[in-house]
C-alpha cells in the first residue's frame, strides 16, 4: 500500500510539473466561417500554450479545400464568444512556413510570444505597444473562446476554414481524475478486507 | 574518412544550391477612415512588391495571396486614421491594371475585369486576393489601381490607390544536418512548393536525377534522411 501511495505522490508531483501548459483544440470547416460557406474542406488542429516558457505550440492538418492555401493565422478577439470576427493576432502575412498552394496539409511551429515576429504588428500596437500585454490580451482571448484559427484560399479569400480554440482538460487532469478513481477502489477493497477480517 | 568526404561533398553542394529566399515584410492594405468619415488606405507594403514565382496550381507567371486586405484594428488619431463602423459593408473594385498584371476573383474562378467588385465585407476583416503578375520581367514593375466601396453607403467611395508589383526569381535554402557519421538529414522550408529535390555525382553533372523518396515533417521544413557512406552525392532545389 505504501509502494501504491509513493507512486501516487509521485505521479501528482510529475503531473503538477506537466500540468502548466493550457490545451485548446480547433476543429476548421466551412461553416464556421462568417460568413459561413459550403466548402467540403475540413481539418483538425492542436493549441498549447505554456506560462512560463511564452511558447505557442501548433499543429493542424487539413484537406479538401475547394481553392488552394494563401495564408493562415489565429485571429482575435471577436466580441462575443465562438461567433462573429476579428483581426489577425500572429503573424503577417502569414505565419511562417504554413504550407501554400495547397489544398490539404500539415502544419507544426511553435511561436515565441515574448518576440515581435510572432504577431501582426497592428494587434501589439493595439494592445498596449508591447508584446507583454499583447500575450496577456491573446491567451485571455483565446481562454474565452474569442480566439479562431483561419485557412484562407485562392477561393476564399476571406477564409475557407476556421475554427475557434476551445479549452480542453490538459492530460494532467485525466491523470489526476484516474488517480482519484484508483485511489477509490484501493478504499473500496480496504474497507472489504477489513470487513472480511 | 569516407563518409566525412561525402558530406564534405554534400556542404559544397549546399552553398552551390543554396540561395537566400526572401523575407517576408509586413504585407498589408488597411483600410481605415478619417474622423470626417472618409475611407482612407493604409500601404504597409515597400513597393513595387516583389512577387515570387506561383505555388498555386492553374495559377501561372508569379503571384502571391500573402497581401491582405484588412481593417483598421485601433484608433490612431495621430493618423487621422480610425476603426471602420460594422454596419459598413465592402468591396474593393478594379479601376485600371498593367498589362500582365492581374488579380483573381473573390472566388478564385478567373481574373477581374476592370469596374468588377471583389468581396470583403463588414469589418473586421482579412482578405487575401491573389495579385498575379501573368506576363512579366524582373525588375519591372507592374500596377494595378483599384478603390474600395462601401455598398451600404455608410461611407463614400475610397480615392483610388495604386499597388504595384515586380517578378522575382527565388531560391530556397537547402540545409544539410548530420546526426551520425552513416546519415545526415536533408532540410528545406515547406513554402518550396512545387520544388523538386534533385541528386547527382558530380556537381557539374548534366543530368541531375529527382529524388523519389518522400521528405516528412520538421517544424516549418520538409526533412529527408539520407545515408553519407559510399559514394560522394550532391543534391540541389529545382524549380521545374
Amino acid at each position: 500500500m505504501k509502494k501504491i501511495l509513493l507512486a501516487a505522490l509521485l505521479a501528482s508531483g510529475l503531473i503538477s510539473v506537466q500540468g502548466q501548459s493550457v490545451f485548446y483544440s480547433v476543429i476548421f470547416d466551412g461553416p464556421s466561417e462568417s460568413p459561413p460557406n459550403a466548402s467540403p474542406g475540413t481539418g483538425n488542429g492542436t493549441v498549447s500554450y505554456d506560462p512560463i516558457t511564452h511558447l505557442l505550440t501548433l499543429q493542424a492538418s487539413f484537406s479538401g479545400l475547394t481553392g488552394t492555401t494563401t495564408a493562415s493565422h489565429i485571429h482575435a478577439a471577436t466580441a462575443v464568444a465562438f461567433t462573429g470576427n476579428a483581426g489577425v493576432a500572429t503573424t503577417t502575412p502569414t505565419f511562417a512556413g504554413f504550407p501554400l498552394g495547397v489544398t490539404s496539409g500539415t502544419y507544426n511551429n511553435i511561436l515565441n510570444l515574448t518576440l515581435a515576429s510572432s504577431y501582426n504588428p497592428s494587434y501589439v500596437t493595439a494592445h498596449g505597444g508591447t508584446t507583454t500585454q499583447a500575450e496577456l490580451d491573446l491567451t485571455a482571448a483565446m481562454a474565452a473562446g474569442k480566439a479562431y484559427w483561419n485557412i484562407h484560399s485562392t477561393t476564399f479569400g476571406g477564409g475557407e476554414i476556421r475554427g475557434f480554440l476551445v479549452a480542453v482538460p490538459e492530460p494532467g487532469t485525466f491523470a489526476l481524475a484516474g488517480l482519484g478513481a484508483i485511489g477509490m477502489a484501493v478504499r473500496v477493497w480496504k474497507n472489504r478486507r477489513a470487513r472480511k477480517a | 574518412m569516407r563518409a566525412l568526404r561525402s558530406l564534405v561533398c554534400l556542404t559544397v553542394a549546399m552553398v552551390i544550391a543554396a540561395g537566400m529566399s526572401l523575407a517576408s515584410a509586413e504585407e498589408e492594405i488597411m483600410i481605415g477612415r478619417s474622423a470626417g468619415g472618409q475611407l482612407k488606405v493604409q500601404l504597409d507594403i515597400a513597393q513595387p512588391l516583389p512577387l515570387e514565382a506561383s505555388v498555386f496550381p492553374g495559377i501561372s507567371g508569379y503571384a502571391t495571396g500573402a497581401v491582405g486586405i484588412h481593417s483598421a484594428v485601433y484608433d490612431d488619431p495621430t493618423n487621422d486614421f480610425f476603426q471602420l463602423s460594422t454596419a459598413a459593408d465592402f468591396r474593393f473594385v478594379l479601376v485600371a491594371k498593367d498589362p500582365g498584371m492581374e488579380v483573381w476573383n473573390d472566388t478564385g474562378s478567373g481574373f477581374m475585369a476592370t469596374n468588377d467588385m471583389f468581396f470583403i465585407g463588414p469589418a473586421p476583416f482579412d482578405t487575401h486576393p491573389i495579385w498575379n503578375i501573368v506576363n512579366g520581367t524582373p525588375g519591372n514593375a507592374y500596377s494595378l489601381t483599384i478603390k474600395v466601396r462601401d455598398v451600404n453607403g455608410v461611407y463614400p467611395e475610397s480615392g483610388p490607390f495604386v499597388l504595384s508589383f515586380t517578378p522575382v526569381q527565388v531560391r530556397y535554402r537547402l540545409d544539410l544536418k548530420p546526426v551520425d557519421t552513416q546519415h545526415a538529414t536533408l532540410l528545406w522550408a515547406t513554402n518550396a512548393v512545387g520544388w523538386q529535390l534533385q541528386s547527382a555525382t558530380t556537381v557539374t553533372a548534366a543530368n541531375w536525377e529527382s529524388v523519389i523518396n518522400v521528405p516528412g515533417f520538421t517544424g516549418t521544413n520538409f526533412a529527408l534522411s539520407i545515408t553519407t557512406a559510399g559514394t560522394a552525392q550532391f543534391f540541389r532545389l529545382r524549380q521545374p
